[in-house]
């Protein structure tokens, strides 16, 4: 069946240990971590909605990029893609795959993938 | 290249009754109706990029930045991009998150986001079908 099977947290589930979120293929490394990374932290922190962003690398070498929100709107969605399409054509070489989580109240991490990695939470 | 962009059409409209079933019979897990929205509209969009020769997806592809980049080819289906985030970000938070509290306003949102999905590019497939 088309889609299933590939999500991040399925082969999560039977990881031991979080893969690292850094991919095969990194950008360069700066004094605040990847350029990437320093990138994704520049641009998605300048979506007021965005509370945090946490960072997951999946077998297949995708950046998972979850992005927590209080609740889902369509409000924010907008300026979102907008600065997710603008990571992207900065580090072409690399693949996101881009994702919004509902915190609905609780802790940010608690809506993401078990061991994804903190990039920023305010 | 038509059979299959059919085949995946097929599962489309499968898929919408799917959703209006698990809507009408099963009210408690309504929230498994936004999943085969999702579905719908990934079948749809699919069977959209088969019909093109500036798309180049394999359609048995799981992978969500193939059908993205594809769908980044097709300026046409600007208006739907969104929409089909948004539609996907929330069957993620059904099929994942253990915590996600679903509310009938998500069940507003995703029927909302795939009717306006359907209406940009149903028209379009068929068209390209020869349906109409």
């Amino acid at each position: 069946m088309l889609g299933w099977g590939r999500e991040p947290e399925m082969q999560k589930s039977t990881r031991a240990k979080p893969r690292s979120v850094r991919p095969a293929r990194s950008s360069k490394e700066g004094a605040n971590g990847a350029l990437h990374e320093q990138a994704l932290r520049r641009r998605l922190s300048s979506v007021d909605a965005v509370r945090a962003v946490f960072l997951a690398a999946d077998d297949e070498g995708i950046i998972h990029v979850y992005s927590v929100v209080p609740e889902y709107d369509s409000g924010f969605y907008d300026e979102l893609l907008k600065q997710e399409r603008l990571v992207e054509k900065e580090f072409p070489h690399l693949t996101f795959e881009f994702h919004v989580r509902a915190h609905q109240g609780r802790e940010p991490a608690r809506a993401v993938p078990f061991g994804s990695q903190p990039l920023f939470v305010r | 290249m038509n059979e299959a962009a059919q085949l995946h059409f097929g599962r489309y409209t499968h898929d919408v009754e799917l959703a209006r079933r698990i809507e009408t019979r099963l009210p408690g897990d309504q929230d498994w109706a936004c999943v085969a929205m999702f579905y719908a509209a990934m079948h749809l969009m699919t069977a959209y990029f088969i019909t093109k020769s500036n798309v180049t997806l394999d359609p048995s592809s799981a992978v969500h930045p193939e059908r993205k980049k594809a769908m980044d080819r097709c300026p046409e289906l600007k208006d739907s991009r969104d929409k089909y985030r948004q539609l996907k970000d929330l069957s993620e938070s059904v099929r994942y998150d253990a915590g996600f509290a679903f509310g009938s306003h998500h069940l507003v949102q995703a029927k909302a986001h795939l009717a306006r999905i359907a209406a940009i590019v149903e028209p379009k497939l068929k068209k390209r079908l020869g349906m109409v």
